[in-house]
């Protein structure tokens, strides 16, 4: 178990009792880093807020959705926040899309985002490790696995992207993903 | 199974995890996730594996402070907790993602689907399928007039001719009126159907035609009545 892990389970347990104090304090803990990751996907600052508001409404409303037997916390609560904010992404697209169409909108510009934080130790650390496992993957890996996690571009949108097949996305994601996972747990 | 077909399995799992597949890709992995992974130690421990490296990506991107009316919106948006009796999960496996039903209500519809128990299982397991697709969207409805989400979400996917509205202890409406289910292209709307809830969890499956409409409106109408254009709006979404 990771360093910060066992704080998560102690927290998500009173959560589950109806602990405010304990959903605030998971609050404090991973905002920066769901808003972080939420302003990246969507650029704007009002759909990085109804991400992160949703994410932690959820959580509130059924923790019992976090298993520990599946990983930690942290990890369950960032895939909340991103399959959220990639879903908006998505639907903004949409919309988008069909707003263009009609009227030639302009796209929507990116904000400037706020202030930068101080991570918690634990989470800081960690954020070191990642950063360090993704600099150490090839350009041509860390461009599909940014446009997909960071974009929230599906493999064949990123294969037109990129010109290239279909199969060589899927490829350069698989050894990626390969590559982060052993250097991550080896940090772990 | 021969080892380099799990290969071929796991890599399918990398684009999974990163909800990154769509397509003939999407409804294998689908297929994978019911009829190989669960019996697949090495293919489990691998998505789970990809599954977490994913969750960590998002440690790559700068923490942002939010703004400081967030947590106090949050706050306003906190109802106390209920007592309630889980009966069932709809598990997101990547993420273990899951949304917690509370047993003793049946939604109760005129013209959309819902009813007795046994159709309201059923309702149950085709949006509990829908949900765990890749591409599956799942988005909270708001109030009309506030950004609050609603006690009701849409759960819907690209090449699916229906959706789901499903929620937990969705309020009654005024007496003598009913919610009714509008879908909208933004200027015309046409009227999909109505329900009731009950206390408890309410599923209705709505048809929808992604080339028509963007929007699904949830308005209180007056029983009995036949309405021509859509009622006060509680909540809406955009599809």
């Amino acid at each position: 178990m990771r360093e910060g892990d066992q704080e998560d389970l102690e927290l998500h347990r009173r959560l589950v009792a109806g602990d405010r104090d304990a959903f605030d304090r998971l609050y404090h803990r991973y905002s920066p880093t769901a808003y972080g990751i939420a302003f990246r996907l969507t650029g704007q600052q009002i759909l990085a807020q109804d991400v992160v508001h949703e994410a932690f409404l959820a959580l509130w409303r059924a923790p019992e959705a976090f298993d520990a037997a599946r990983g930690a916390f942290r990890n369950f609560f960032l895939s909340l926040v991103h399959h959220r904010a990639v879903d908006t992404i998505r639907r903004e697209e949409r919309i988008r899309a069909r707003q263009e169409r009609a009227s030639n909108l302009e796209p929507v510009a990116s904000e400037d985002p706020a202030d930068e934080v101080v991570d918690d130790d634990s989470v800081a650390r960690r954020r070191l490790e990642v950063r360090a496992a993704l600099a150490d993957l090839s350009g041509d890996q860390r461009q599909v696995l940014e446009m997909a996690y960071f974009e929230g571009k599906t493999q064949v949108r990123i294969a037109e992207e990129l010109g290239i097949p279909l199969g060589t996305v899927k490829t350069r994601t698989f050894a990626a993903l390969r590559k982060l996972r052993a250097a991550l747990e080896v940090e772990a | 199974m021969d080892p380099a077909d799990h290969e071929t399995v796991e890599e399918l799992m990398s684009g999974y995890a990163l909800r990154a597949l769509s397509g003939d890709d999407a409804v294998e992995a689908e297929r994978l996730l019911s009829e190989h992974v669960p019996g697949c130690l090495r293919c489990r421990r691998t998505l789970l594996a990809f599954s977490d490296t994913v969750a960590d990506l998002a440690l790559a991107a700068d923490p942002v402070a939010p703004p400081e009316t967030l947590l106090p919106r949050l706050h306003r948006s906190l109802e106390p907790r209920r007592a309630r009796r889980p009966i069932g999960r709809w598990v997101g496996i990547a993420a273990g993602i899951a949304f917690v039903l509370v047993a003793g209500g049946v939604a109760v519809s005129q013209g959309l689907r819902a009813g007795d128990l046994q159709e309201r299982n059923e309702l149950f397991a085709q949006a509990l399928r829908l949900s765990q697709r890749p591409d599956a969207d799942t988005a909270p409805l708001t109030e009309a007039d506030a950004t609050e989400p609603a006690p009701v979400s849409t759960v819907s996917a690209p090449d699916v001719d229906h959706f789901f509205l499903v929620g937990s202890e969705v309020p009654p409406p005024p007496s003598g009126s009913i919610y009714g289910v509008w879908l909208s292209d933004g200027v015309d709307a046409v009227f999909a159907g109505s329900f009731l809830p009950m206390p408890g969890v309410t599923v209705v499956r709505v048809p929808f035609d992604r080339s028509r409409f963007d929007r699904v409106l949830v308005t209180v109408e007056i029983s009995g009545d036949v309405a021509e254009e859509p009622g006060q709006i509680v909540w809406e979404a955009v599809a």
